[in-house]
């Protein structure tokens, strides 16, 4: 648990001098167009977006500061490693969710509120995004990974009006999630995050164990 | 003495460039300075030792125990790296932290006990340190989880003399310890010279030899005499020839029967840099033929 605690702090440490700018830029730009976006839309694009652009942040600074390498030669466990990035993930969730509710909270902002519906289906969407992209990074690595997020940015649009024109199906998965019990749906969010974990580290730890630096 | 590390028969391809059949032993209680020119492998088999790198063919048995997991063999082996490899915005406690979470035998008080002696502050941020503070730090961090094997890859390039003079007495107080060795990667020979017991010599992907030290100053000799004799010498007897107007140096195995033949030559003790150079000339010969 140590491990998986020191991984996680180190991760936020290598990019403390962006996030706060990211941060505040990605605030500022959402408030025009927030008027005009359903809450439910800009926080699933929000979110997306900023867990994407931390979890690239960490990876970028892995690549320059070439300390996998030294963590490489000590005992440190490949599966630690992929827990680690699964928890950053969930962290920078909880934390941007909490970040959005409060500032969709204060009239002047426009943010449109969100419902439990749309967190646990953002979750579950980013949760297994996350649980295919952490291998990805390792098996690839950042440079190649590169390229990937280049298409994915371009493809955005594209995914917004794919949602957009099949939002019945979304507001009926949303309904769906709405005629669920808060327990059950806490403890859904909690076993998908123990299947994401687990996958991803062993996946993860797979890939880790066949590199070579 | 036991072996600590027995590699047999590693070979490693690459497009450009090929370990061949590697065939060395580290041995407990004794410093190994692997030696060889920029590019010889020493990295490349640093790296397979440590694991960073996959082996192609062989095998490499660990603390005389083939059935060590990784895990194990890693939390036995202290690591020091040319350029450190360390997250260059974390502090020194910051990344020790994350270090010290991964062995079984940390040692903290140890630890705190090197950063003293290096004079380090941990509040400080990892890019802000000098080389020569990065070694002492990559030093501190190997030598407080009680690791019996301490590797490291050319620990002394770029650092000055008394960086240097201090590493070797931290080597030498650490090889005291029962049970503990020290595999030291280098282009300096004025190091190893000091410090090891035992020499392997690289070149070209290839290991010439493993051999004590002493043993290998032994066998060479730096003789020095007018031109005159050097045009009764035969060449083949003579490496790193160094002719000028006033007379020739050059370094030989044969030099106790060309002092019976010319009692006027001047025999001196070779340096390890000139049986290195020498050792490496001839194998480049053979490889030319």
């Amino acid at each position: 648990m140590k491990q998986i605690y020191n991984l996680i702090k180190k991760d936020f440490i290598l990019i403390r001098n962006n996030i706060l700018i990211m941060l505040l830029v990605l605030g500022f730009a959402s408030i025009p167009v927030a008027k005009n976006t359903p809450g439910s839309l800009l926080y699933g694009v929000i979110i997306f977006m900023l867990t994407f652009m931390i979890y690239h942040m960490i990876s970028m600074e892995e690549m320059k500061q070439k300390g996998h390498i030294y963590l490489a030669t000590t005992p440190l466990s490949n599966k630690n490693i992929g827990i680690a990035k699964s928890f950053i993930i969930t962290i920078s969730f909880i934390i941007i969710t909490i970040g959005y509710i409060g500032l969709s909270a204060i009239n002047f902002t426009k943010l449109g509120r969100i419902g439990i519906e749309d967190v646990v289906l953002a979750f579950f969407t980013i949760e297994i995004f996350f649980a295919i992209y952490i291998p990805l990074t390792f098996k690839l690595g950042y440079i190649r990974l590169q390229m990937i997020s280049t298409v994915t940015i371009f493809l955005t649009p594209i995914i917004i009006s794919f949602i957009l024109r099949r939002i019945d199906f979304i507001i009926n998965i949303r309904n769906y999630i709405l005629n669920i019990p808060l327990p059950a749906l806490i403890l859904f969010c909690v076993i998908i995050l123990v299947l994401v974990s687990i996958s991803t580290s062993k996946t993860s730890a797979s890939i880790l164990d066949s590199k070579e630096y | 003495m036991e072996d600590i590390l027995r590699i047999s028969n590693i070979s490693k391809h690459f497009k450009t460039f090929s370990l061949s059949n590697i065939n060395i032993s580290i041995k407990e209680n004794c410093i190994t300075g692997f030696l060889g020119k920029n590019g010889a492998g020493k990295t490349t088999l640093i790296k397979i030792i440590l694991g960073l790198v996959h082996k192609d063919e062989g095998n490499i048995v660990y603390f005389n125990n083939p059935n060590l997991k990784k895990r194990d063999i890693k939390d036995r082996i202290g690591v020091v790296l040319d350029d450190g490899y360390f997250y260059d915005n974390l502090t020194l406690n910051q990344m020790k932290n994350l270090v010290s979470s991964t062995y079984t035998n940390w040692n903290e008080k140890k630890y705190k006990s090197y950063i003293e002696r290096f004079r380090l502050d941990e509040k400080q941020i990892i890019s802000s340190l000098s080389k020569g503070m990065k070694m002492k730090y990559a030093l501190s961090l190997a030598l407080s989880h009680n690791a019996d094997l301490l590797i490291m890859d050319e620990p002394t390039s770029g650092l000055d003399p008394e960086v240097r003079k201090e590493l070797m007495n931290i080597l030498n107080e650490y090889i005291q310890e029962d049970g503990k060795s020290v595999l030291f990667s280098t282009h300096i020979t004025s190091d190893l010279e000091q410090i090891a017991d035992e020499i392997i010599i690289i070149n070209d992907g290839k290991i010439l030899e493993q051999i004590s030290k002493d043993e290998l100053i032994e066998e060479y000799r730096l003789i020095k005499s007018n031109n005159k004799i050097l045009e009764k010498l035969n060449m083949n007897d003579l490496k790193l020839v160094n002719k000028t107007n006033y007379g020739f140096s050059a370094i030989t195995d044969k030099y106790e029967k060309l002092r019976k033949e010319f009692p006027e030559i001047i025999v001196e003790r070779a340096s390890l840099e000139d049986i290195f150079l020498a050792r490496t000339e001839v194998l480049e010969n053979e490889t030319n033929i």
